[in-house]
């Protein structure tokens, strides 16, 4: 799993809260921040999920949420519950 | 003024200098220099700061609609602080920066909180700080009606202290 900001203050907002999702739900996984211009170079091969900032990331085949609702606080409910059931079905 | 963060080299300096209040200016770039330079000339940032940060919002711009405002939240790497500090800026008229989430939209910015992080990891609880302010409306519009540097201080001291 990958929290890519696009520096250094969202990803790690983001990375704090996607750790209590995982925590909170007993998800193993791990974290690891990459910044964008890392992204696809920096992602193994068996990422579940990516979570960024920009809307246009693309990587592999692996699912992409943009967490700026981490970020605004607009809708970041809806974001958590993306996150924990696309985590919950490839982490199986 | 610093607001502390535990260990005092997480300290982020925020002082009524750093505050600029309804400013008048004919495109971001001129804000974000403004803002760079100051944080340049109390040496919290070193002289490639400026243009990191710039380049760094034309290929990953920070505009973020809230539901009070335009907000921005330019930031550059670590590698050019020497000290976390947080510049504040609120605009007279609004100034386009592009979206965050999508470069192709432009947001009308109203507020922006310039970021210099030395160690984001351990100052994670500040960073969460400063990204609260901008999911509480009242605070967001206190701040656009701020009349002074003084009065803005007043406001993030309330709320940013860790």
């Amino acid at each position: 799993m990958i929290a890519c900001g696009s520096g250094v203050a969202t990803s790690t907002v983001m990375a704090s809260r996607v750790k209590s999702l995982l925590d909170k739900h007993n998800l193993k996984a791990e974290i690891i921040q990459c910044s964008m211009n890392e992204a696809s170079t920096c992602s193994p091969a068996d990422t579940a999920l990516i979570v960024t900032s920009l809307g246009k990331l693309n990587v592999k085949d692996i699912p992409v949420v943009v967490a700026i609702p981490y970020i605004t606080g607009i809708g970041a409910e809806a974001v958590d519950e993306q996150i924990v059931s696309i985590l919950k079905e490839r982490l199986k | 003024m610093h607001i502390a963060e535990n260990a005092p080299e997480n300290q982020f300096a925020l002082s009524e200098e750093l505050i600029l209040v309804k400013q008048s200016v004919s495109n971001k770039v001129e804000l974000l220099s403004k803002m760079a330079d100051l944080l340049y000339r109390h040496g919290h940032v070193k002289d490639s700061y400026k243009e990191a940060l710039l380049s760094r919002e034309e290929v990953f711009p920070t505009g973020l609609n809230t539901q009070v405002s335009g907000v921005a939240i330019p930031h550059a790497d670590s590698a050019h602080v020497n000290h976390s500090a947080i510049a504040m800026a609120t605009l007279h008229q609004p100034v386009d920066f592009q979206a965050m989430d999508n470069p192709n939209n432009t947001v009308p910015v109203e507020i922006v909180i310039m970021l210099a992080i030395k160690e984001p990891k351990s100052q994670l609880v500040m960073l969460q700080n400063i990204m609260r302010i901008l999911q509480q409306n009242d605070i967001l519009v206190s701040i656009k009606a701020a009349d002074s540097a003084a009065e803005v201080m007043e406001i993030l001291s309330q709320h940013l202290s860790a």
